[in-house]
């Protein structure tokens, strides 16, 4: 396992390019024999509304939005019961905790090198409002092996999506949304619990 | 709600996403007393802050970190330290 893991995590509202990003990696990493990577793209639907979530809960709580004072709330009251993804999302809106997230960022790389034989990662997180198509997240791992750079870049992905101070707002036809932890998610990122 | 301001010992606290929705505010400036724990802010904060955030804070999912360190609600509190109220996560 290499000694050390060259880590690089940036939490930003500009876009990245993909083969910039891959050749940063590939220099900090000579010694790689692959590198593997996963970019995350904004969807034009709703997000499957959780079944069991407490977040879809208090979402749709009688009462809640109305003491929210926030008028785009109102219209979330009507998802309860919905089983599908109709509606079409205007764009979304991620917002973070500066600091803490590229923090917690470093712990799930630090965590990633523990478990796997990886040389280098290269983390991208964009925030702000993004559209349909829009890039939002970039994960790559550069291993000597493909199979612990498969491996660590899902271990990555499913930590960031549960354990990163990272929220996403939901804006479009059915009215505005914070979405939760995902019951899948959730799933994923419990599965490398030892 | 205008935040509260003094010149004593404070806690800094924030909010973000649904909860600085809720709160009206991102931050929020608290009293800091001795033998505080994250607890006993939330109990100060009530009556401060729009009842919908402290219900949250009281009976949804929410975790919190001191100074942008994970933390547990019973935690003790020093002056000056930052306490964030975090709601579900959701990168990627």
């Amino acid at each position: 396992m290499s000694d050390t893991v060259v880590g690089e995590v940036r939490i930003q509202e500009q876009d990245f390019d993909l083969a910039q990003e891959y050749r940063e990696l590939q220099l900090r990493s000579p010694q790689a024999g692959a590198i593997v990577f996963f970019v995350g793209l904004v969807r034009d639907l709703y997000e499957r509304p959780s079944t069991s979530g407490l977040e879809a809960i208090a979402e749709n709580e009688p009462g809640r939005s109305g003491k929210s004072g926030k008028s785009g709330e109102s219209g979330e009251s009507g998802e309860s019961g919905e089983s599908g993804e109709s509606g079409q999302i205007d764009y979304i809106e991620l917002s973070h905790y500066a600091g803490m997230t590229e923090a917690m960022c470093e712990q799930i790389v630090a965590e990633a090198k523990q478990r796997c034989d990886i040389d280098a990662v290269q983390i991208v997180h964009r925030v702000g409002k993004l559209y349909a198509g829009d890039q939002i997240v970039f994960v790559a791992v550069a291993s000597r092996h493909r199979d612990e750079a498969f491996l660590a870049s899902q271990f990555i992905m499913d930590y960031l999506k549960t354990r990163a101070t990272i929220w996403k707002k939901e804006v479009g036809t059915r009215g505005q949304k914070w979405l939760g932890v995902k019951d899948k998610d959730e799933y994923a990122a419990k599965r490398w619990i030892k | 709600m205008a935040n509260q301001v003094t010149g004593n010992a404070m806690i800094k606290v924030l909010f973000f996403a649904r909860l600085a929705e809720l709160a009206h505010t991102d931050s929020y400036n608290a009293d800091y007393r001795d033998a505080m724990t994250v607890r006993v802010l939330l109990d100060d904060m009530d009556g401060k802050l729009p009842q919908a955030l402290i219900d949250y804070l009281k009976y949804d999912v929410s975790m919190i970190s001191i100074n942008k360190v994970m933390a547990d609600w019973d935690d003790s509190l020093e002056d000056s330290d930052e306490i964030a109220f975090l709601p579900p996560f959701s990168g990627g």
